[in-house]
């Protein structure tokens, strides 16, 4: 199963996830957000951060989170490469995101992200398959 | 938002056109195209903006679209909205996440032929000394928290103080640099953490730094007034708040979801979220957005700064001879409160330009004295293959549109539509052989900032001049452009 889409929007970036449990769409969210950022197969999973959030739903939660990534990378210069969810249910996320500090070096950066937006948000489950939209402000 | 929604459209004239008061619609929309512009409008989504904009509590006149119109998150880009200061709201959607990103031009004394076989030099020099792209920062910039509370504050006053430019510098800059009112305090941890490595920072995507020429003057008289004549040498500066303005808008969205539930404020679209003008949440934003935009302000032109030992660096000339000086800065996202005739009487509003840019006419108060007879320049940046233009503000300009223009060309393709039609392309070689020296970006910014990437800026301009809201003074064409 494809793991997350881009949405061709003119002057943003849209992505949609899918998953078949909630953990694996945060997992699969977190990797199409990194892919806009950056190649994501050269960042090394060698340093740990770990985060955890309370918001009402998972599409807040899910956007709470990716804006700590988002200021991760802003203020350490943070990419991540492996997601270890920790627990998640509707309200909660414990999460342990592996990678490592951008180096001009090694990494490239795709595109710069100025905010995870709540424009057409979404996350559903439809027929058995989880589904997550969100739109990157670029 | 669903895109089967049809918006009903009337025609006023070659130029105007409105979206009839329908629904929950407080007063009618008026959007600046021409026939064929308005077919590329109506592709995406951003007339039924228009009209939700006008759904917002204490809307004054109509709700407003320029021509360079596209779709934004809640509000439209290249939208125009004034509210009443007690019955209306104030909305960081309204302004956008890039709080008071804005366009500089500066003047020199220079000639083409001056420059010509040192372009490159030049714009070696300014990417050596203007940070940008991700995570550079000069090594004698270093800003501590103090400052930082003053950089908001005080805005450009901070800057000149400390040894970026001139008094003069101040009098030429919208607002003089700073937008009243603002108070650090509501300026969040996490933004001054994300914003205080990137003060004095171009940034990346669209903004640029950009050595051009006058290429073609329409207006001999305005030009003149500006200093401006055929074939000299100009600098644009296109930069913002940067993450800091960002995350102050973040921040601000949050309070507004909750505050627009807690003040019964239906909103046709969630990224409308606002709260009234006067309410905490309100004072609040305006506070923080001033900050924020005095942030720009400096970072503008503590990039000033180092333009000018960029040109002494790589032309051997000192400041005398190369004459650098401002000629305008204009925000163009921004809420202000302005006053302005509403039925024949004086009202104070809270006017949101979001991709939009203040054009006062000839006689306003609020310009610097010495533009006040041809009136206040505005500055439309286009794409790095074509050219820039210089406008200035009209009194019908005042009376129909708060006082506002266009900002710019606004993107055509998408960033995977560029990708696509640059596929086996050399970008920077085509714009070279144009005679453009490009510096600092990436292959992937490159290709997604082409110039066919973007509306031709032309055509914006010429809705605006024919319309009346603005009046062309010069076309500048660019010779060497820095990108993040």
């Amino acid at each position: 199963m494809r793991k997350y889409r881009f949405l061709d929007h003119t002057g943003d970036e849209g992505v949609i996830a899918y998953g078949t449990t909630p953990v694996d769409l945060f997992q699969h969210a977190a990797e199409g957000f990194y892919a806009v950022l950056t190649d994501s197969k050269k960042v090394r999973p060698v340093v740990m951060e770990q985060m955890q959030f309370k918001a009402d739903g998972y599409d807040n939660l899910l956007v709470t989170w990716l804006k700590e990534l988002l200021f991760l990378f802003e203020t350490k210069l943070f990419l991540g490469r492996r997601i270890d969810v920790e627990n998640l249910d509707c309200e909660y996320l414990k999460v342990s995101v592996w990678g490592e500090t951008y180096d001009e070096g090694r990494h490239s950066l795709r595109r710069i992200i100025k905010a995870v937006t709540y424009h057409q948000l979404t996350v559903e489950m439809s027929r058995g398959r989880w589904r997550a939209q969100f739109v990157l402000d670029l | 938002m669903s895109n089967e929604i049809k918006i009903a459209l009337e025609k006023i004239d070659d130029y105007r056109w409105r979206i009839p008061r329908q629904g929950s619609m407080r007063t009618d929309g008026i959007v600046y195209a021409d026939d064929k512009m308005m077919k590329d409008i109506e592709q995406d989504q951003s007339l039924l903006q228009v009209a939700n904009v006008a759904t917002l509590p204490g809307i004054v006149k109509s709700s407003l679209a320029m021509p360079d119109i596209h779709w934004g998150y809640g509000f439209p880009i290249g939208g125009v909205a004034a509210f009443a200061m007690d019955t209306g709201i104030i909305s960081p959607g309204g302004v956008g996440y890039d709080i008071n990103c804005g366009v500089r031009l500066l003047r020199t004394s220079l000639v083409r032929e001056d420059v010509q076989g040192s372009i490159k030099n030049v714009v070696t020099a300014l990417f050596r000394n203007i940070p940008s792209g991700v995570g550079s920062t000069r090594k004698d910039v270093k800003v501590g928290n103090r400052d930082l509370e003053r950089v908001l504050a005080e805005g450009v006053r901070w800057a000149i103080k400390n040894g970026y430019g001139s008094e003069s510098d101040q009098e030429r800059i919208e607002g003089r640099g700073c937008i009243p009112g603002a108070d650090p305090e509501w300026v969040s941890g996490r933004a001054r953490e994300r914003g205080r490595p990137q003060l004095g920072t171009l940034g990346s995507g669209n903004h640029f730094v950009e050595v051009g020429f006058v290429d073609e003057v329409y207006d001999e008289r305005a030009a003149r007034v500006f200093g401006l004549a055929k074939d000299g040498i100009t600098v644009l500066v296109h930069t913002g708040s940067r993450g800091l303005g960002h995350q102050v808008c973040d921040d601000f969205i949050t309070v507004m979801l909750e505050a627009s539930r807690r003040y019964g404020i239906e909103l046709p679209d969630k990224q409308l979220c606002c709260a009234p003008i006067n309410s905490p949440e309100g004072k609040r934003y305006r506070a923080a957005m001033a900050c924020a935009a005095n942030f720009a302000f400096v970072n503008r032109q503590m990039i000033t700064h180092w333009v000018r030992e960029s040109f002494e660096e790589a032309l051997h000339r000192g400041p005398r001879d190369l004459g650098m000086e401002v000629i305008y800065d204009i925000c163009h996202n921004i809420a202000k409160v302005e006053v302005h005739d509403v039925d024949g009487k004086k009202q104070e509003l809270c006017v949101h330009r979001k991709g939009a840019t203040r054009a006062f006419p000839p006689g306003h108060p609020e310009i610097p004295r010495e533009y006040r007879e041809v009136g206040q320049p505005v500055l439309i940046p286009g794409d790095m293959g074509r050219y820039s233009y210089v406008l200035v503000g009209t009194s019908q300009a005042y009376a129909e549109t708060f006082g506002s223009a266009c900002h710019g060309a606004g993107r055509v393709l998408s960033r995977h539509q560029a990708q696509k039609a640059a596929k086996g392309r050399s970008i920077s070689r085509e714009l070279e052989d144009q005679g453009i020296v490009v510096s600092g970006a990436s292959r992937a910014t490159l290709v997604e900032e082409m110039p066919e990437a973007y509306k031709d800026v032309e055509n914006v301009v010429n809705v605006v001049h024919h319309a009346g809201i603005g009046k062309k003074v010069v076309r500048l064409r660019p010779l060497g452009v820095i990108k993040g």
